[in-house]
Order: structure tokens, then sequence, then C-alpha cells
């Protein structure tokens, strides 16, 4: 009797569950989704990067102008030659130090692991305006932290000349490089870890009967059973690194020259302070094709190995 | 198992190289705290002295009452609650209905939310800022806050979690009556709290930290927000003295820039690891 009591309160809910009742529940998602990126996306890649515009007067059609504009134009060929340089450089440089921290910290006592992994992840929680301008202080050739430890508490002030660090054309974008690793180092070391985490221990312990070296042991158990994880973090960093733009921005206003331009900086320039829209538009669709590209390359290396 | 002399000493060599590299990583934090207590005349000097004379204290106090830092302070926060309760409300909502309802169109909406997460800020920043500006909303808090009143991996995240919930729970309240919102409610949303706490903490960090679309939306110094204030305390706002930057005025401005991002990250480390684990903290 209970049971068909239950039943027919489900048969009622049933008519109650009205179909329009889960729109309820998505409709604020949907509707701030369409208006704040679908919309938004579709303009600036197929409107705006076929117009001319500069915020004041009407638009006006131009087919592929910007196009033809941003790959003749010398601005760009450097932003995007500095952007990739500082995305290998970030990349090439971040990820083998963080898989090197999680290696060297993993199989610490435990609480010795845990503040470790605290203080290496303090830099990624606090403001990149705050870091950047820190470091611009750190920096500084005359006064700065950096020289100071490598002229005087290294001592060697005898053998290289006063590195300028971001006021010199030649190591602006390694600067950059090197105090975006030191701030992203550790969220990608926690992420390692977590990887390095799911390997069972069974696999070392076969692989230490069989004989195996360290070396061998390193390359046939764990990096195979990580390559996810890595795949994982190369993409986020490489569009982290191709959306570089705070660093710049409080930094070096892309200077000095044009020796630290990257591609999210050129858009931001081109869009508000030489109002040409239509241009920026056309870099933003250069941007987010190598963006995808990128992503799926790198997925699909990692898939066939 | 047997230790050999070699699996010593490279457990040795681990501890000692892992010293350095911690010191490496706190030092830039030391020389923060250690210029922002100096006075003026010690920021220029060479080689650095680590620690001051007297502990200047009033730089903080300077940077609080000279500048507008209190009203920064107050926009961001403002700004940074109501885009977490936002994110927390709308991600849940739309979570709970992707996990557990059927209804035509569920895919589609789900891949387009997928297929825009990925998408570069940079790439629709202009559109939108030409939107909001037409609907007058530059220079105002909507306007700061709109863009992030939701992500893309808070609602991700959401229902990930929201499948999780047992279906037996959610019928059972439907036998005893209970309205749709209510399961959701008083259901659902007990059982994911370490979820929200989770997606709450790293949107509060996002938030507070967030540049660019502020520094676009907004050009009324009493509108900023502290990452913005920072950078205008250093370029246009004049912390400097005879053309050099106060670095130690500049230095205390960051450090309380820093503080709360710092307090949430102590006292909801866990979440925040765990998020930080399942995907990047930046979208």
């Amino acid at each position: 009797m209970k049971k068909l009591d239950v039943f027919r309160k489900l048969e009622v809910e049933k008519l109650l569950y009205k179909w329009y009742l889960p729109y309820f529940f998505i409709i604020p998602c949907i509707s701030w989704f369409v208006f704040v990126r679908t919309v938004p996306i579709a303009q600036s890649l197929f409107y705006y990067s076929f117009y001319q515009w500069d915020f004041l007067t009407p638009p006006k059609y131009v087919g592929l102008m910007n196009f033809k504009e941003i790959f003749n134009s010398e601005l760009f060929r450097t932003a995007l030659i500095n952007t990739c340089y500082y995305a290998l450089g970030y990349v090439g440089l971040g990820l083998p130090l963080a898989l090197i921290l999680a290696l060297l910290i993993n199989r610490m006592f435990k609480p010795l692991k845990v503040s470790l992994q605290t203080m290496y992840f303090f830099p990624t929680i606090v403001s990149s305006v705050a870091i950047a301008i820190v470091w611009r202080w750190i920096f500084d050739p005359n006064f700065g932290l950096l020289n100071w430890i490598i002229l005087d508490i290294l001592g060697l002030r005898a053998f290289v000349p006063t590195p300028k660090w971001i006021f010199d054309f030649n190591t602006v974008i390694p600067s950059i490089v090197l105090m975006s690793v030191w701030n992203t180092v550790g969220s990608n070391m926690v992420i390692f870890v977590a990887g390095l985490q799911t390997i069972p221990e069974v696999y070392y312990e076969t692989a230490k009967v069989d004989g195996a070296g360290r070396w061998l042991t390193f390359r046939s158990i764990t990096l195979p059973s990580i390559r996810f994880t890595t795949t994982f973090i190369m993409v986020m960093m490489t569009i982290g690194a191709f959306q570089v733009f705070d660093q710049i921005y409080v930094m070096t206003e892309g200077g000095p020259g044009t020796s630290s331009y990257t591609l999210t900086f050129l858009i931001y320039q081109s869009a508000f302070r030489f109002l040409r829209v239509g241009e920026a538009a056309a870099v933003s669709l250069v941007l987010l094709s190598i963006v995808v590209a990128l992503s799926i390359i790198q997925l699909k290396c990692t898939r066939q190995l | 198992m047997k230790k050999s002399v070699a699996d010593i000493v490279l457990a040795i060599v681990q501890y000692i190289s892992v010293v350095p590299l911690g010191l490496a990583m706190a030092l830039p934090f030391a020389w923060v705290v250690s210029t922002s207590l100096k006075s003026r005349s010690e920021i220029y000097v060479y080689p650095p002295i680590w620690i001051p004379s007297r502990l200047n204290t009033e730089n903080f106090l300077k940077v609080w009452n000279e500048f507008p830092f209190f009203t920064w302070f107050i926009n961001s926060a403002i700004i940074a609650l109501a885009e977490v309760s936002s994110v927390v409300l709308l991600s849940t909502l739309a979570g709970y209905s992707f996990a557990k309802h059927r209804f035509p169109g569920r895919n589609m909406f789900f891949i387009m939310i997928l297929a825009t997460m990925t998408v570069p800020f940079q790439v629709y920043m202009v559109p939108l800022y030409s939107t909001l500006v037409s609907l007058k909303w530059h220079n105002t808090y909507q306007g700061i806050i709109l863009p992030s009143l939701l992500t893309g991996f808070s609602v991700f995240m959401m229902r990930q979690f929201m499948q999780s919930v047992p279906n037996d729970y959610l019928d059972a309240a439907r036998v005893d009556g209970f309205s749709e919102f209510d399961i959701y409610f008083r259901v659902a949303i007990p059982l994911i709290k370490p979820a929200i706490a989770t997606v709450a903490a790293l949107h509060f960090i996002g938030s507070w930290n967030e540049f660019l679309w502020p520094l676009i939306i907004i050009n009324k110094p009493r509108l900023m927000t502290l990452p913005l204030g920072l950078q205008f305390l250093l370029s246009k706002y004049g912390a400097e003295y005879q053309g050099l930057p106060l670095w130690n005025l500049i230095m205390s401005a960051s450090l309380i820039t820093m503080l709360p991002t710092v307090l949430i990250f102590i006292v909801m480390q866990k979440y925040v690891i765990q998020g930080i684990t399942m995907t990047g903290l930046k979208g």
C-alpha cells in the first residue's frame, strides 16, 4: 500500500515538474554567457576585424584591410616575435623547474612538504600588479636586490657588465620571463605533485626489483605516468604566456622602444591609445588562432606518445 | 627495503637544495617588507640595508591618508564581495540544472560555455567595452563587476560536483513535496559546500587581483580598485621625490594590496590548493 502511495506521489510530481523548470535555473547563466562572452567574441572576430572604427564615428567596412595593415606592420611583427620568445622562455624554463621542484619535495617528510608547497604557492595568489611593481624595484640597476646579489654577494662585479634587466633591449623579455616563472612555478608544482601522487608505489618497487636505475625509472615510469599532467600544464602555461599583459603594462609599457611589445599589449594600445578598433580585432583573431592551434597541437602530440 | 649510500646522499642533496630555492622564493617578499619600513633616506643606499634603523610604520599611514588608498580598498572589497556572491549563486544554480535536469538545449548550452572558456579575454574586451559604454556603464561599479559575475570554470566545476549528489536524495525530497528550488537550496547546496568554498576562494583572489578590465572601464580615481590604484600611484600620483620613486611608500601600498589575498589563502589553503589541482588559477 505504502509503495503505491510513493508511486502515486511520483506521478503527481511528474505532472508538477514542468518542462520549463530547468530554464529558471540556467537562464541567468546562459544570458550572461551570451551577453558577455558569445556576442562580444563574435563581434570581435566577424564584425570589427572587417571594419575601421575609432569608437566615435560610425564603423566603415574595409574588407581585409585590417589584416593587410597588421601583416605589413613592423610593430605587429615585433609583438608576435616577442610574444613567442616570451612563451618559449616561460614554458621552457617554468615547466622543467616546476617538475624538478615537485620531484624534490614529493617524497619529503609530510609537514615539511606541506610548508614548502605553501611557501612556493604564495606568489601565485598575490596581485600581479603588486608583483610587477615589486620586481621593478628588484630589477633596479643601481639599488635593486638582484644586482646586489649578482654583483656583490656572488662577487661577479669584476666579470660581468652591470645588467640593466628590464631597461635593456636585450634582457627585457628574459627578465620578465624570470619574474613570471617565479610568480607561477608554485601552482604548476602543486599540480605536478598531485600528478606524481597518482603513480602507484608498486611500479617503483617492481622497477627496483628488476634492477632499473634511477634515470631509467624516471624515464620509463614517472614521465609516462604524468604525461597528461605535463600536457595540461604545458597548454595552460602557453595560453597564459600568450596573454601576458599586466607585467608589460606596469613594468615596461612595451619598452625600451618596442622591445617588450606583446600581442595583448598591442591589442590594448591599438584599441585604446591609437583608436584603431579594427586592427585590434584583427590582432585578437591572430591571437585566438595561435592559442587554439597550440592547444590542439600539444594535445595531439601527447596522445601519440 | 634497504637503503644504499647513494639513496642517502641523494636524500641529503634533496633536502639541502630546497633551502636556497625556498629562500629565492621568499626573498622578494622579505624585500617588500624591509623596503616598506624604511625611511626616505634609506631606500637609495648601496649596498642595501635589510633592517632599517627605525621601523617607519608611518609609511602605511601616509599611504592610507595622503592617497585615496582607503577608497580603493573599499572599492576592491565591494567589488570582490559582489562578484563572489554572484559567482556562487549563478554557478550553483546552473551547475545543478546541468547535472540533474534533462531539457532541450542542455548539451548545446554547456558546449557553448566550454568553448568560450578558452578564448582569451583580450579577444573580446574591446566589443564588450563599447557595448558597456553605449549603456553608459563605464566608470560605474556595475561596469566593473559585469564581466566577472560568472566564469566558465565555476559552472564546469559546480556541474561536476552536483553530479556527485545522489539522485536518491533528490527523489526523496521530491516525494516529501519539496519544490525544485527547495531541493537545490536545502538538499544539494549543503552537500557541495567544499566545492563552493573552493570556487569562492579562487574567485575572490581572481577578483581582488583583476587589472586589465578595471583599467579599461574606469578612469576616475575615486572608482579605482587596489591594483589600478597601485599602478596609478607609481605612474601618475607622484609617489616620488625629486624624480625618484618613493619605493618605501610604494612597497607599503603593495603590501596592503597583497594582504587580503594572503589572508584568504592562509584561512582557506586547503580549498585553494584543491582548486588549483583541479585546474589552473586563471581561466
